[in-house]
């Protein structure tokens, strides 16, 4: 792991694969009130999804709505102790969580809190051989080199309106 | 005259009541205009205050639930109103309860008839074959092989087995005993040659003679729709609905399958360099094995080369201490591999080959839980070793991306029933430490020699199997120990069976266990009742695998015969359910195909693919160049082939080549084979340079084919053989087809419709091409759809 090649921009060569901080095994309830956002979510979809999260845990849309046992199985049982959902972001996606948080904070009247933090990842390169033809043989045999690295995040939590 | 009241009805009344609320109009609590006596006034509205209570309690249990109702959507069952045998035997006594109180009266139940004279005197015969096949089984014997055969009548088998019993009673102990436990456990290895087919319970043989049992068959057969197929009985789905459970489960937590029907053969070398040389003949490798794959680190995941051809992706894992090479495939092209393995270590000596299909099993799990789930039952024996810390930091985070495809490890493990639950097992959050254990998993050995030669020998696995325990002997000691403990670990019998284990990463998310036959039902028990694991059959996994956009054996690869024999058994019964349907019968929406004689509209056509690619450059001429409207056949003098002058030729002559292959002067090839770089003939039809000498050969010829995964880029539908071309063109252009979609559907992972498919190499051999289209058989819609090409 130690003796590997650095190019001139110290770049580590070899394909890049970058793997989840996520590795923690979530309780259900966790799953469900969390989002993450990604480099690639758009914003309005972002909103959107986090907004539904949201009107299921709000009490005043359970008679609007006719499937009214799916909505109350929000209101009972271990689901009660939830006050806000919790939404994820790091490195380049910061600025989009951060708008997020405003967007529910100033147009939305939520109350929001934003956390800052920082995670750790797993940084994977894999060296491939020119010479070999890359179907022949196969990279899966030769070691990668493992890389850690912190990355900044930031937390919002939205609360509930209950 | 008025009309006749409606009867009352209990639930009716019950509605009413729910939605009035009485009232009770007196008013003498206002003293004076101004002044309220309080006590007065709620004396007053006691009434409507109760009955406003009770109103709210009547609304709510008004819309309350009959017991089929509260059901979740996969227990739902048509008829589950009047029939208690819909229901969930939790909920029965309750719906009967409710059955009968409901207006139309009681519950359907059926009540079987008696049997009497031949029926019963069958069935109490069968039943002392049971009791004498147990008997047998108790005292450590085997019934002897004629009892098995078609010669003997029931009565005289049942004469055998008493002889053989009085026999077994009056033996020494130790003569007598040809097992090793009493649940009739034993090791069914072929050496050299192939294993004979495992009998099972004397009772059930017959079932079994042609379609082998898993394991679990038993469990599965309740639960599951079954399919016989290379010579097993496969679990195919389970009854119950679960196609987006099983996509979230796939996602969230894990999915169990038990997969003992692939097929595992064990090649013994004991020469080093033989040893080397015989994997480099089979594997990908062309110059030298990498050590990690040599030594057991690693297994190997990809195709399996016999004569320099890909016959299909297999496992195979190598341990040269032990100089043992396991080849795990799936089972149809079992008897190639086993048949060249045979023959090519012929040469070697020494050397040997064990047939195992039987003796060892594998259970398979998909998901990002799956070794969690897996870490509550198994039971590690040794508890101090690297080995077990290794398994620990893997088995409890959720993602096990970073962990190499191929990566194994190994140990033995305790009988798992003697734990009543699945251990509770505490989830890791360090990131750092993990990652440190991802980075230093290329230095660390995980793999138990003594393990693997446990595993990989007749011996080993025997000796596994000695006095394996019978439920009832586990129960009985369960009552021995206090009610609150979970385990039977501070018991005397916590070491009398060892189990050795092999697990190994087949894919991103995947894992295997393979474990010897006979361990896998008790593991299997246990396994199920983990929370986070639902079991699944072959369907699901190919619903895992299309999700994913990954190719699923066999049925995207028409290039292999078991493939290629798919689309062609599928196509047929397309046609004959299309041709069977009286045309009274006929729904106006059903497609009104067109050219049937020469494109088949019920599979994917490869024939006319490759014909129709191979006749245009006969032809000499671009696809695009050639005149669509007929005008005459033209021929030239003596040469009973058309000239090619426009596409109804090429389709006409399509047709001739078609029948020409019916014919069957020479048996016809597959016509498709995938794109090999490598291969020049390929090369050269690629970059032009082939010319077709005749238009009679062109049926011994193959077509370079590409696989590709697509995705639609607006919505839209996909279905299996739809059509693919290169541009946007009209519905009956068929010359222009350039490949078929060997699975397409609706993903619910992605929200768009997706599929697999097969293009012409020709087309993408540049791979600049990034969108298709696709259009569906017998539709007219075509729409467009991402592309990436998949690497075989």
């Amino acid at each position: 792991m130690t003796d590997h090649k650095i190019t001139k921009k110290g770049r580590i060569p070899g394909r890049h694969i970058k793997h989840t901080s996520n590795i923690r095994i979530q309780p259900v309830i966790e799953r469900e009130t969390t989002f993450l956002v990604k480099s690639s979510t758009p914003f309005i979809s972002a909103v959107k999804k986090i907004q539904k999260l949201l009107d299921k845990f709000d009490k005043s849309l359970i008679s609007s709505n006719s499937r009214t046992r799916a909505k109350t199985k929000y209101q009972n049982g271990e689901y009660k102790n939830i006050n806000y959902i919790v939404v994820k972001g790091m490195g380049k996606t910061i600025e989009k969580t951060l708008s997020l948080g405003l967007h529910f904070d100033k147009e939305l009247h939520y109350q929001v809190d934003i956390i800052t933090g920082s995670v750790q990842v797993l940084d994977e390169f894999k060296e491939q051989n020119e010479e070999q033809d890359e179907e022949e043989e196969g990279d899966e045999f030769n070691d990668s080199i493992y890389k850690k690295r912190m990355v900044s995040n930031i937390e919002l939590r939205i609360w509930l309106k209950r | 005259m008025p009309p006749p009241r409606p009867p009352i009805n209990a639930k009716k009344a019950r509605l009413y009541n729910s939605r009035n609320i009485r009232t009770h109009t007196t008013d003498a609590s206002l003293v004076d205009k101004d002044k309220l006596n309080v006590p007065d006034f709620l004396n007053a509205r006691e009434f409507e205050i109760k009955s406003f209570e009770l109103a709210q309690l009547n609304s709510k249990y008004a819309s309350s639930n009959r017991a089929f109702q509260s059901l979740p959507r996969v227990l739902r069952r048509r008829a589950a109103s009047h029939n208690v045998k819909r229901i969930p035997k939790r909920l029965r006594a309750k719906a009967i309860r409710e059955m009968k109180s409901s207006m139309t009266g009681t519950p359907t139940v059926i009540k079987k008839k008696h049997s009497r004279g031949r029926e019963l005197y069958r069935l109490t015969m069968s039943r002392k074959l049971l009791n004498l096949g147990s008997k047998l089984k108790l005292l450590k014997g085997v019934p002897d092989k004629e009892v098995y055969g078609k010669k003997l009548n029931l009565r005289s088998k049942i004469k055998a087995l008493s002889k053989q019993i009085r026999a077994l009673k009056q033996l020494d102990t130790e003569v007598k005993s040809k097992l090793n436990n009493i649940v009739g456990s034993y090791d069914n290895t072929g050496i050299n040659d192939y294993a004979s087919r495992p009998t099972g319970n004397i009772k059930y043989y017959k079932r079994q003679r042609q379609f082998v049992w898993l394991p679990t068959h038993i469990w599965h057969a309740k639960r599951f729709h079954m399919i016989k197929q290379h010579g097993f009985q496969i679990p195919l789905s389970p009854t119950q609905k679960c196609f987006k459970m099983m996509s979230r489960q796939s996602k969230n937590d894990s999915i169990l399958f038990d997969t003992s029907y692939y097929t595992s053969l064990i090649i013994e070398l004991e020469n080093d360099e033989d040893y080397e040389s015989f994997l480099l003949n089979i594997t990908k490798f062309s110059k030298s094995i990498p050590e990690k794959f040599l030594n057991g680190e690693r297994s190997y995941n990809d195709w399996i080369y016999l004569d320099g051809q890909k016959i299909g992706k297999v496992l195979i894992f190598s341990h040269i201490q032990s100089h043992k090479i396991l080849i795990r495939c799936f089972p149809s092209i079992y008897k190639d591999i086993f048949d060249y393995c045979k023959n090519a270590i012929s040469n070697y000596t020494p050397s040997a080959i064990h047939d195992c299909q039987y003796s060892l099993g594998s259970l398979d799990l998909i998901g990002p839980l799956s070794l969690l789930s897996l870490s509550k039952v198994l039971h590690l024996v040794d508890k101090d070793s690297s080995i077990k810390k290794a398994w620990s930091k893997l088995s409890t985070v959720r993602d096990s991306k970073a962990i190499p495809i191929g990566f194994n490890i190994s140990f033995d493990i305790m009988d798992s029933r003697l734990w009543k639950q699945p251990m509770k097992i505490k989830p890791s959050s360090d990131t750092n430490e993990y990652f440190d254990f991802v980075s230093s998993l290329s230095t660390s050995k995980l793999v138990d020699s003594t393990t693997i030669e446990n595993l990989l020998t007749p011996e080993g696995r025997t000796k596994s199997y000695e006095n394996q325990m019978s439920i009832k002997e586990i129960d009985r000691e369960f009552t021995k120990i206090a009610t609150r403990e979970n385990s039977l670990i501070d018991t005397d019998i916590q070491h009398r069976s060892i189990t050795p284990i092999l697990i190994s990463k087949i894919g991103p998310s995947s894992w295997t266990l393979i474990a010897p036959w006979f361990w896998i039902l008790p593991i299997w028990s246990k396994l199920v009742r983990v929370s986070q694991i639902k079991p699944g059959g072959i369907r699901q996994i190919r619903q895992y695998n299309f999700e994913r956009g990954c190719a699923n054996f066999p049925n995207d690869y028409p290039w292999l015969r078991d493939g290629w024999n798919y689309n062609e058994a599928l196509g047929e019964i397309k046609q004959k359910k299309y041709t069977k349907l009286p045309k009274r019968l006929v729904n106006d929406k059903r497609p009104d195909y067109k050219d049937i004689d020469i494109i088949s509209p019920f599979k994917c056509d490869w024939n006319f693919l490759r014909n129709i690619t191979f006749l245009a450059k006969l032809a000499g001429k671009d696809l695009n160049q050639l005149e669509i409207n007929p005008k005459f056949a033209i021929y030239e003098d003596g040469n009973p082939i058309r000239e090619l002058n426009s596409t109804h030729d090429l389709k006409r002559q399509c047709h001739e080549l078609k029948s020409l292959a019916l014919e069957g002067i020479r048996k016809s090839v597959i016509p498709i084979e995938i794109f090999n770089k490598k291969n020049e003939f390929q090369n050269k039809l690629i970059s032009g340079d082939y010319t077709v000498p005749r238009a009679s050969e062109i049926r011994f010829s193959r077509l370079p084919v590409i696989q590709i995964s697509l995705e639609l880029i607006k919505n839209g539908k996909l279905h299996d053989g739809a059509r693919i071309y290169l541009s946007k063109v009209e519905p009956d252009d068929d010359v222009s087809i350039i490949g078929f979609v060997t699975s397409g559907a609706y993903n619910i992972n992605l929200g768009i419709a997706s599929g697999i498919g097969l293009v012409r190499a020709d087309i993408l051999k540049d791979s600049t091409i990034t969108t298709l289209y696709v259009r569906n058989i017998g539709q007219t819609s075509i729409y467009e759809a991402k592309i990436t090409t998949i690497h075989n």
